[in-house]
């Protein structure tokens, strides 16, 4: 499994949470679920660390939140605002564009492709 | 002889949530949201044939340590802390106003009571105690409500507090006016009365303080037990 340095992950944790709720609405046990399955585990977060980070992006009015009743409990579901998808394409371009250079840099092929 | 306590996953997962907003920086519904997903987590491995002690064992070491998910919070909300101590000074201050003009209305109720009614001295300080004492439990239960986050409280507060704040004083200063020859003619009675309001007024903060540190070292122990 590998490792990845907390500093790749620290700067990559917006853009996916963002790429997450494009996919749609969703609450945080669940995009931490949807994170681990996607990486195949590679990817694997201090479950704990993603809500002071959800608070975050909140605050800064990329995500909102609100109320969903569901088995009983009052479960807090994040959707993307039009702020967080300016906010997502920026990252992804950005992103785009350093592993264009990495690529370049090592004399590989890019296989990122853009969605 | 020692008995083994019974593991309650319910108060094990909230005294770990405590242990996180160990500086009060999170709201009802981030608490909510963390006990969320503990629950969840700690369901998911159940089904796996943990007991709940290890299911939440399990759970508490994948969510992270208390200490460095408090940190993040700070970072997040870097003035929370400050704005919480300047708000709380504010409403004390409302709340102090108010409790003292409702305390001061309250005598001079029953000093008109003593003229119009023509009742005695003695009755006239137990209508002013009983009274007071009345103000003095709806003061404990306020507190008690405050200090324990009751929900509807902290809905209504931040616009029913200062309101009776600001408004009292005005009810007072109109009873003073109305009241004026009551207090002319009262003499020792009132100067009795008026100096009762301000031992009551101090104990209530002093009561509030002591029930905030008892509760404060409680919610410590507990955790420290834990």
């Amino acid at each position: 499994m590998k490792n990845f340095s907390k500093d790749l992950i620290a700067a990559s944790t917006i853009p996916i949470v963002l790429s997450i709720l494009r996919r749609g609405d969703n609450y945080g046990y669940q995009i931490i679920k949807e994170v681990q399955e996607i990486s195949d585990g590679a990817l694997n977060w201090k479950e704990g660390s993603l809500y002071p980070v959800l608070s975050k992006m909140e605050r800064n009015g990329f995500i909102r939140s609100y109320r969903k009743k569901e088995n009983g409990r009052n479960r807090k579901y994040y959707t993307l605002k039009q702020e967080g998808l300016k906010v997502l394409d920026a990252a992804k371009d950005e992103w785009h564009s350093i592993h264009q250079i990495l690529c370049n840099l090592w004399n590989t092929q890019p296989s990122l492709t853009s969605r | 002889m020692e008995y083994p306590t019974k593991f309650d996953l319910q108060v094990a997962v909230q005294t770990y949530i405590s242990a996180i907003d160990r500086n009060r920086l999170l709201d009802q519904d981030e608490r909510e949201e963390l006990f969320d997903h503990l629950m969840l987590e700690t369901e998911s491995l159940l089904e796996g044939g943990l007991t709940e002690e290890e299911a939440f064992t399990v759970s508490k070491l994948r969510f992270g340590e208390s200490a460095l998910i408090s940190q993040q919070y700070e970072q997040v909300k870097p003035f929370a802390a400050v704005r919480k101590y300047i708000l709380s000074g504010i409403m004390l201050f409302f709340i102090i106003t108010g409790f003292s003009s409702v305390l001061q209305i309250f005598s001079l109720g029953s000093l008109a009571l003593f003229h119009e009614w023509n009742l005695s001295n003695s009755i006239t300080r137990y209508l002013d105690l009983g009274a007071k004492m009345m103000v003095f439990g709806f003061f404990l239960t306020y507190a008690f409500a405050r200090i324990k986050r009751n929900q509807v409280l902290k809905k209504y507060e931040f616009w029913l507090v200062p309101l009776l704040g600001l408004l009292s004083p005005l009810l007072s200063g109109i009873a003073f006016s109305l009241g004026y020859n009551y207090l002319r003619l009262a003499g020792p009675t009132m100067s009795y009365i008026f100096l009762n309001n301000k031992i009551i007024t101090g104990i209530c903060m002093v009561s509030l303080a002591l029930i905030y540190y008892i509760l404060l070292y409680k919610r410590r122990t507990h955790l420290a037990t834990n």
